[in-house]
């Protein structure tokens, strides 16, 4: 005796579309990671206030002692970079993955709404950095205080819009590589020693010189070329990243 | 079709969880998966979720590989009482972020229950006792009307009253939407009048695909004489036999023997509820617990 | 400025305090933030930063680059003093930094460092030129280059001996041993910089401090004795 004599509706097989998965995903992510974007302020704050007493000391001669406090928003970039680090590393975890697998997801459409999501937290990022930057200076330059100006170096507003654009690319290529470390990582849990462990070797033991790497984008005087640069390494590094983990079991 | 497992088995970590199960659903229906704790439920209902590969066999889902597939993730919902969500959203915020990736997602009736079951819309999920997470869980998966919806063990921690009104919710529910729906417990005597079919597992090995009319009248109880009934049933399939009384043997077998053969010696017959059935049939090697009790 | 220092430190425990309190408030009372109340304060940092940065490129930031802090440069002394060929060159004009006549004492002046001047390692050259004239004063020109950090004149405070002359004597004296001075600076992020030559007073770089001299310029009668200790005064004679 069957319960349903008729049945009434078919629950047909809903078939989705890959861009629109990825889609939800994303928007998905941006609301459930909100908190990111609250650590982001307080590191960004952090930073904001250290810079205020970032001192750099110059003692020349016996009995001359001087002091210069150098304003610039290099801390705030800084820890700004520190914290994409974080925020990539997360992405990768079990943790986060199995949150994804309670709704709709594959793992290549969970890659690229990660993808797309480490996008926007670069933006935002490299924007407010700057911007807090900006504002750390106009408060120093307005305060009244005892020591006067010996150097003030202003930045014009195409300057300005550099530096932004700038960070956000610097931010991309580093969330990008530690995205796919993270994601290798995760293939074994024995991995999260073994990588260290191999880069410190390569660094200490071997010599192996890392300035000619990083310096290929540092060096590098054009906007244009280094946006290049960095934009294509990071494109790589992100796909390189979305062969990894596929085989991965979820194992909530 | 909707779900075709062949000969699918799972080996984690050299001992084998599932051993060549073989069964089909084809047609909407709710089926109990039913087994002891470590029997390989769990094991068998993440896979088809596609959680976990299988180790070997064909296993597939609407068509599909179910590992890593998006069509299998949009048509599949699993509840159970690890469903992860993020902690920073609240419930309420929960449901209305399930609803955007479920196509059939019926706000109304989520709504509905998560103020029934008395939520706050503030709260958040990991703040939740064990039995609210389930009762929030089931929410979930009865108001996304996935074509294929899973519950592994949904009632964990939930009180008798709402384990009552959940049995009642997806009941009506599916009669008004149907769905494939797998529900695994080891009770099944609490959900006996909610399934159709059911597929009993013992220690990864399927023993029992049926419909859970067909299980009612499987087996039968005999109760009679030690001695006599002793010698009749030499031979014949036996699930379970204890003595009882002073001397008189109880006896559970398949119902294959006419009821007059059985009346004729004197035996008293009983029907066996499915739950005891499947009691029976799982791990019927071993000894009662009275053995552990019992001095030598 | 220790002030600022303990400013900084004090504003960061409080955040932390602060963050730590909303934290436990939040899971106690059930005061639970929204991702869209989160977002809203996302948005209105954002807005206050942007305003914020309008009103530095286009207000504070013209201003203070207006502000021209002066390069200075200036001759070396030392060079012109103990010249190449053993002759004393032209002391400039521009740097003298004072003058006066005095009246020397039985034939006498007396050239003294006294008191509050770091002395290890003070020493002036004292330039004598003697006249031939009938005049019997001494007529004293003291010549300073200014102190300079990153080409800047910061003889303000960072301030040289001093020197009084009462009678026939010359007395040098200082007003700190040690002295700290503190300056602000503001430069370019490092993500600016990158694309832009290296500026030659770039702060991150180097940091060129020059301090001043000091030359005593003395021109004297004939037959004058000058009394000074040798280890802070060297005399030469022109």
């Amino acid at each position: 005796m069957s319960l349903i004599q008729n049945k009434v509706q078919k629950n047909t097989v809903i078939h989705v579309n890959f861009l629109e998965a990825v889609k939800k995903q994303y928007h998905y992510k941006l609301h459930a990671h909100h908190s990111m974007f609250g650590t982001m302020i307080i590191m960004q704050i952090i930073a904001g206030l250290l810079t205020f007493s970032n001192q750099i000391y110059s003692v020349n001669s016996n009995n001359i002692d001087i002091t210069v406090r150098i304003i610039s928003a290099d801390l705030i970039i800084g820890l700004t970079f520190l914290w994409i680090i974080i925020m990539a590393f997360q992405l990768t975890t079990k943790a986060s993955k199995n949150k994804m697998v309670t709704f709709v997801t594959s793992k290549q459409t969970n890659h690229l709404a990660n993808i797309l999501f480490m996008i926007t937290l670069c933006f935002i990022g490299g924007l407010t950095a700057n911007l807090l930057g900006a504002f750390v200076k106009m408060v120093v330059s307005v305060m009244d205080q005892t020591d006067p100006f010996i150097y003030f170096a202003g930045t014009s507003v195409s300057e300005f819009a550099t530096g932004i654009l700038a960070t956000i690319a610097y931010m991309l290529l580093i969330a990008s590589f530690f995205y796919l470390i993270g994601e290798i990582v995760q293939i074994h849990s024995i991995l999260i020693i073994i990588i260290p462990s191999v880069l410190v070797g390569l660094l200490f033991i071997l010599g192996v010189n890392v300035e000619p790497i990083i310096g290929f984008y540092i060096f590098t005087k054009s906007l244009s070329i280094m946006l290049v640069k960095t934009l294509v390494t990071a494109f790589l590094l992100f796909f390189a990243a979305t062969l990894f983990g596929n085989r991965l079991e979820v194992r909530r | 079709m909707i779900i075709h497992c062949e000969n699918v088995s799972k080996s984690y970590n050299a001992s084998k969880v599932l051993d060549r199960i073989s069964f089909q659903v084809t047609e909407q229906k709710i089926t109990g998966l039913i087994g002891r704790n470590g029997a390989g439920k769990t094991t068998l209902l993440k896979m088809i979720a596609g959680f976990w590969h299988t180790s070997s066999g064909n296993l597939e889902v609407f068509g599909n590989d179910p590992f890593n597939n998006l069509t299998v993730s949009a048509n599949t919902i699993f509840v159970d009482d690890q469903m992860a969500f993020p902690e920073t959203l609240t419930l309420w915020d929960l449901l209305i972020e399930a609803g955007r990736f479920y196509q059939h997602w019926d706000a109304g009736l989520a709504g509905r229950l998560f103020e029934y079951f008395q939520f706050n819309k503030k709260q958040f999920h990991h703040h939740l006792s064990k039995g609210k997470k389930s009762t929030f869980n089931m929410i979930v998966g009865l108001a996304s009307r996935s074509p294929l919806t899973i519950f592994d063990e949904p009632t964990t921690g939930m009180d008798s009253a709402v384990r009552k009104d959940f049995y009642r919710a997806l009941l009506k529910d599916y009669l008004a939407h149907p769905r494939s729906i797998l529900i695994s417990s080891h009770h099944l005597n609490e959900i006996e009048d909610l399934l159709e079919d059911i597929l009993l597992i013992d220690d990864g090995n399927l023993v029992l695909h049926t419909s859970i009319d067909d299980m009612r009248e499987y087996a039968i109880a005999i109760t009679g004489n030690y001695s006599q009934l002793d010698a009749w049933i030499n031979g014949k399939e036996i699930f379970h036999k204890e003595k009882v009384g002073i001397n008189e043997m109880y006896v559970i077998m398949k119902n294959d023997v006419p009821t007059e053969e059985i009346e004729r010696y004197g035996f008293h017959i009983s029907s066996v509820s499915p739950n005891d059935l499947a009691v029976y049939m799982t791990n019927k090697t071993r000894g009662g617990i009275d053995d552990v009790f019992d001095s030598k | 400025m220790i002030n600022v220092m303990t400013f900084t430190v004090l504003a960061i425990f409080v955040v932390i305090i602060v963050i730590f309190v909303i934290q436990k408030f939040s899971s106690n009372q059930k005061l639970n933030l929204t991702y869209k109340t989160k977002y809203k304060v996302l948005f209105s940092y954002i807005v206050v930063l942007l305003f914020a940065t309008v009103i530095y490129l286009s207000f504070v930031q013209p201003k203070m680059a207006a502000i021209k802090i002066e390069e200075v440069h200036a001759p070396i002394l030392y060079d012109i003093v103990y010249g190449e060929d053993g002759q004393v060159g032209e002391l400039p004009e521009q740097f003298i930094k004072d003058e006066w006549e005095m009246e020397p004492i039985n034939h006498e002046i007396e050239i003294a460092l006294t008191s509050g001047m770091y002395d290890a390692y003070f020493s002036i050259p004292v330039v004598v030129e003697e006249r031939n004239d009938q005049n019997q004063n001494v007529k004293a020109i003291l010549y300073e280059t200014p102190t300079t950090f990153l080409d800047r004149d910061i003889s303000e405070q960072v301030s040289l001996a001093k020197l009084s002359i009462e009678g026939n004597q010359l007395s040098f004296y200082g007003e700190e041993e040690y002295i700290t001075v503190y300056f602000r600076a503001i430069d370019k992020d490092m993500t600016v910089k990158q694309f832009l030559a290296s500026h030659p007073y770039d702060v991150g770089n180097y940091f060129n401090f020059e301090q001043g001299e000091q030359v005593l310029y003395l021109s004297v009668p004939k037959k004058i004795k000058i009394k000074a200790d040798e280890e802070f005064f060297d005399i030469i004679t022109k």
